[in-house]
């Protein structure tokens, strides 16, 4: 309850202070002290001898007090202080030999201590050297400037005064020297690139618990010390090897390790296959290894070739019949392959491999279905969609994304023989149209469109409805129908070599028929160019060329007594079909000769081909034959034709410029006109 | 299973030498060439990997590694980069 207000610090002076190993620790004074002659009296002279006595004096005293450094030495002896602040000193002094008179007073009963001002006490006085105009000494003021002024003027030529120089002593410095700690500096210095100010400024605004782990081990991944990878190499042998183990297995079984080496794979097999498929795409081949192009000879006429690029083949579809071939129409590097189970007759799971011109030794897509492929056809609408036909009567669509080998759903399963499908993109609405041995023409409509795969159980909503049954007609209808594009006609082949023109709006009856085949047609094919024009290929070893207008077929094609399995036109050039027969393959171009195939590929002995498919964009054919491999063929030394959509009449002359033959054809084509 | 099967089959493909599988600290897990060879293709390709996907996200940090091929005179080495290891291809292209 003591309260002091004055400068404690004062007090110390004339106490002595120890800490706890006895050591004086008393503070040092700050200002230096003059000698003084009464200080041996100082310590006990009371307060008010002190105030009183020396009251002027030590007024005055105090403008001439000059500060010099403190000397450590002086403590000691207690010398007395004639300084203001021991005014302080002594008035705190007497305080406390007052309390120290009382040193055991009892607590509660109380004292009271009574601490009063003192006049104000001037330290400096310092008078300015201003005076204002209205002073009262002013004028005295004024008067003795003029004078002084009138004083130096007057110094100038008078004989009173005269320059002299004189000299300062100018004292010796001395040096004096210290010693001091270095100062100890560290360099620190980071570099922030800004994909790591980019990651720590999208890492704040995101959970931080979770992420603090995956962001160390990014940066341990990213940021690799060198000489700590060395550390740890020359730790290898000592590392446990069963560690190492699980941390193989980890990384094996993970997701990202099949992604990288799946597209390793596509790396490693697209240098390979490097010139074969720069001949595929029509580049320039490199040869060698100083990369010196082949020399094409152009004006060499040279016989048209096949000549073999590459083989799609895997392990499992060694020995599976090829049934049916198609390009996926988004992306047209997919090919959609349908293989036959087992020998034919003998029904087995069929197969379906989606090959990409990206890796060309292993499918990446494999699906078994309960029956043989004998037709698919990928969707325009839905690119991923593959619609196929079995052998069994059944329809059912993929979505080749996925990995999983099940199919989607199982639309329909009839009891018939031979079922095949196609799937027409018409602009607004998906057309799912199948065709069916026991002579019904069935159209699907898709109606749901939801491919969930949850966990391991598929949940589709994809229902097809079957339309319209129409068209009764009592005998088979065995081969694909085709569909012209801009019409909704669709033609259909039937077992009796009869050929009907219907259409998707009448369902009742046929709009048209063709006859010409003795026997069963196998295919028809709509032109890719002209838009109503067909071939048709059967059993009996001929093609026939029709136009939908006239019931006669404008032109026929023969070359061998063997079943044409299939035909088709070429994407590229509107004169160009090829066939597939059983043993051979051959190329017709309609500008050479109508009269003999301009192109004839044998197979391999033993080797039935079925399947055929021209590739877009790219003058190669895709051959499949029965020992379950794609052979994929460059067609060499064609003449190429520009591959336009005909436009009007007068252009189909242009397609023919430069032809030999053409003399022979015109007059045919003349008469054809868009449809 | 399949990326096991992937893998044996890119060993057996034309022209590749050797695959080495790295994981994060820079530790070759499983390789079929020798372990000199081994741990200098680990070593330099990591801290090269690290410099090209620092560049790649430099000039833009929303970009990011995909795949390295590095085709020289003799070969062709393909790294596959990937956050937890490394996948390293040898091959040999012209043979």
């Amino acid at each position: 309850q003591l309260h002091i207000y004055k400068c404690v610090w004062l007090c110390v002076l004339s106490l002595q202070v120890f800490d706890s190993q006895g050591r004086d620790v008393t503070p040092l004074p700050l200002v230096a002290v003059a000698d003084d002659p009464d200080s041996k009296t100082h310590e006990k002279s009371s307060l008010e001898e002190v105030l009183f006595k020396k009251g002027s004096s030590i007024f005055k005293s105090s403008t001439t007090t000059d500060v010099v450094s403190s000397r450590y030495g002086d403590i000691q002896t207690h010398k007395p202080y004639v300084l203001c602040p021991s005014i302080f000193l002594e008035i705190i002094r007497f305080v406390l030999l007052l309390l120290s008179e009382f040193p055991r007073k009892p607590v509660d009963k109380g004292f009271d201590i009574i601490l009063s001002e003192t006049d104000t006490i001037s330290l400096l006085d310092l008078p300015p050297t201003l005076v204002s105009e209205d002073a009262e000494d002013a004028d005295a003021v004024k008067q003795r400037n003029r004078d002084y002024t009138e004083f130096c003027s007057s110094k100038m030529g008078s004989d009173n005064f005269f320059e002299r120089s004189s000299q300062t002593l100018v004292g010796e410095h001395k040096c004096k020297y210290t010693q001091t700690d270095t100062n100890k500096s560290v360099n620190k210095g980071t570099i922030a690139t800004t994909w790591d100010i980019y990651d720590s400024f999208s890492m704040s605004n995101e959970n931080r618990e979770t992420r603090e782990s995956e962001r160390v081990d990014y940066l341990t991944s990213t940021r690799n010390k060198q000489d700590i990878s060395e550390v740890t190499m020359s730790r290898e042998t000592g590392n446990s090897f069963s560690e190492n183990q699980s941390n193989l297995e980890k990384i094996l079984s993970s997701e990202a390790f099949m992604k990288s080496v799946s597209i390793m794979e596509r790396v490693i097999v697209l240098n390979i296959f490097q010139p074969k498929l720069a001949a595929f795409r029509g580049l320039h081949v490199l040869k060698g290894k100083l990369s010196q192009p082949v020399c094409r000879c152009k004006g060499h006429y040279l016989t048209p070739t096949l000549e073999p690029l590459w083989t799609f083949v895997s392990p499992l579809t060694r020995g599976h019949n090829i049934t049916c071939m198609t390009w996926n129409k988004k992306n047209p590097d997919i090919l959609a392959v349908g293989y036959v189970g087992g020998s034919s007759g003998n029904p087995q799971p069929g197969l379906i491999c989606c090959w990409s011109l990206k890796n060309l030794v292993w499918s990446e897509r494999v699906f078994s279905c309960h029956s043989s492929v004998t037709c698919l056809e990928f969707s325009s609408s839905n690119p991923s969609h593959l619609a196929i036909g079995m052998y069994d009567g059944a329809v059912a669509i993929y979505n080749v994304q996925q990995r999983c080998n099940r199919h989607t759903q199982p639309v329909w399963q009839v009891t018939w023989t031979k079922q095949q499908l196609q799937l027409s993109g018409e602009e607004r609405e998906e057309v799912l149209v199948s065709v069916s041995g026991d002579g019904r023409i069935t159209k699907w409509l898709i109606l749901h469109n939801d491919f969930n795969c949850v966990g391991n159980k598929p949940q589709t909503d994809y229902r097809l409805k079957a339309r319209e049954c129409n068209l009764y007609y009592l005998s088979f209808v065995l081969s694909v129908q085709s569909f012209c594009y801009d019409t909704g006609i669709y033609v259909i082949g039937t077992w009796d070599g009869s050929m009907h023109k219907c259409s998707l709006s009448n369902s009742d009856h046929f709009l048209d028929t063709y006859c010409k085949h003795p026997s069963p047609v196998t295919h028809i094919e709509w032109s890719p160019i002209y838009s109503d024009v067909f071939l048709s290929s059967s059993s009996d070893g001929t093609i026939q060329l029709w136009k939908v207008d006239t019931l006669n077929p404008k032109m026929s094609f023969t070359s061998v007594q063997s079943i044409v399995d299939s035909v088709k036109w070429s994407p590229n050039c509107g004169t160009v079909f090829a066939a597939i027969y059983r043993h051979r393959v051959e190329v017709w171009d309609l500008c050479q000769s109508i009269m003999r195939p301009t192109l004839v590929h044998h197979a391999e002995p033993g080797v039935t081909l079925s399947s055929l498919l021209f590739a877009k964009g790219s003058d190669s054919i895709l051959v499949g034959d029965s020992r379950g491999e794609v052979t994929v063929y460059k067609l060499k030394n064609f003449r190429v034709g520009k591959p336009k959509k005909v436009n009007g009449s007068s252009s189909t002359f242009d397609l023919w410029q430069g032809s030999t033959k053409s003399a022979q054809i015109p007059c045919f084509f003349t008469g054809w006109k868009r449809v | 299973a399949d990326a096991e099967e992937t893998l044996k089959r890119i060993e057996g493909h034309k022209g590749v030498i050797g695959t080495i599988i790295v994981n994060s600290e820079g530790l070759p897990i499983r390789t079929t060439l020798d372990n000199s060879t081994t741990s200098l293709y680990a070593r330099l390709l990591r801290s090269f990997t690290t410099l090209a996907r620092s560049a790649v996200r430099d000039v833009d940090p929303q970009n990011d590694l995909t795949f390295v091929r590095i085709r020289s005179k003799k070969q062709e080495i393909l790294v596959a980069p990937e956050n937890n290891f490394l996948l390293i291809v040898i091959q040999n292209p012209s043979e």
